[in-house]
């Protein structure tokens, strides 16, 4: 009879221990989008319109994107960017300032195109400041090259002299 | 004799509280039915985002709170047992698609719980391993885990998705 019972607490014991045996688990992904950041730098060419000669008459003055400056803009994959660019009051300040003469301002008003992740002037499409575009795939990077080019508008009674501004070009995701 | 087996046969069976009972000798036979562990996702994402990378090693955290919930329901008042680890996130599926470079980030988890509450008031921090008491919330066992954490980006990190699982094991 007392080995029954022991055998019973035995038992009991045992059932209780396999009862309160239990584990559970629950899983979650872990997410991490890491993205390129941004990058342009400008490749080749220049915004020189070269020697001008007054000739009293109103006149427009135009370099084409494809023979202005090249930039290239390095950044995440498909991403899209955001392109701002405005125009430019040039100035011929300095020049004024080293050999006298009258100031004078004039605008410039660029035109920018882009070719994707081409870096040859094919099928180029317009950009417009403040438009979004995607940054083309090229083996897990994003490329795209940017061609600025532009126009001055010279007045008819516009002061000579060596005009300069500084264009800025910026891009955002 | 036989029934007496028959009888503590059926105890083990049926884990039912009885009053077995011979002819000479009487006890208290009793079983503590013990509610098995169940974890559950019921909100929230272990989600950093977008991460633009800068060319500088930076640490990013996600808050708890702004993490994953997990609930476990259990035994009222009893022990648990929780366990976690630290988990490399890799890239590799995204450059598979895109291209690239393939590197790996370390996911350091964070891990607090609120007892038997379902908002994130007063959170009390678990480290991998600990024991934690189930509160009784109407008879049964109610924890709720938030899990946040950080990974630290190399200055010189791949860019690309990095994916990675998360485990979590609750236990008697």
């Amino acid at each position: 009879m007392k080995r029954l019972t022991l055998t019973l607490i035995a038992i009991l014991f045992t059932a209780g221990i396999i009862s309160a045996q239990s584990s559970a688990s629950a899983t979650a992904t872990v997410l991490a989008q890491l993205k390129k950041g941004l990058s342009i730098t400008q490749i080749s060419g220049n915004l020189n319109f070269g020697e001008i000669i007054l000739n009293g008459s109103a006149q427009n003055q135009s370099i084409l994107p494809s023979a202005g400056v090249l930039f290239r803009v390095i950044g995440h994959p498909n991403k899209s960017v955001t392109i701002t660019f405005g125009n430019v009051n040039l100035n011929n300040n300095d020049w004024v300032s080293t050999n006298g003469g009258t100031n004078g301002t004039m605008v410039f008003t660029p035109v920018v195109k882009h070719t994707g992740s081409s870096s040859t002037y094919n099928n180029p499409n317009d950009v417009a400041s403040g438009n979004s575009y995607n940054l083309v795939n090229v083996s897990g990077d994003g490329y795209l090259y940017l061609w600025v080019g532009g126009s001055i508008a010279i007045a008819a009674n516009q002061p000579h002299g060596d005009y300069t501004g500084t264009f800025n070009i910026t891009v955002a995701y | 004799m036989k029934l007496f087996n028959y009888v503590v046969l059926f105890i083990y069976i049926t884990q039912l509280n009885l009053y077995a009972q011979i002819s000479s000798q009487s006890m208290q036979a009793s079983v503590n039915m013990i509610k098995p562990l169940a974890i559950t996702a019921i909100g929230g994402e272990i989600d950093f985002s977008e991460i633009i990378l800068t060319g500088t090693p930076r640490n990013i955290v996600l808050s708890p709170q702004n993490g994953k919930i997990f609930k476990v329901e259990g035994h009222p008042n009893r022990n648990i047992i929780i366990t976690f680890s630290s988990q490399p996130l890799t890239n590799s599926q995204w450059v598979s698609n895109f291209g690239g470079t393939i590197g790996t980030i370390n996911f350091s988890p964070s891990v607090v719980h609120t007892g038997a509450n379902s908002s994130y008031s007063n959170p009390i921090s678990i480290t991998s391993g600990s024991s934690i008491t189930l509160p009784n919330s109407q008879g049964i066992g109610n924890l709720y885990i938030w899990v946040g954490g950080s990974i630290s980006i190399a200055a010189n990190q791949p860019h690309g998705d990095y994916i990675g699982t998360f485990n979590l094991t609750v236990s008697y």
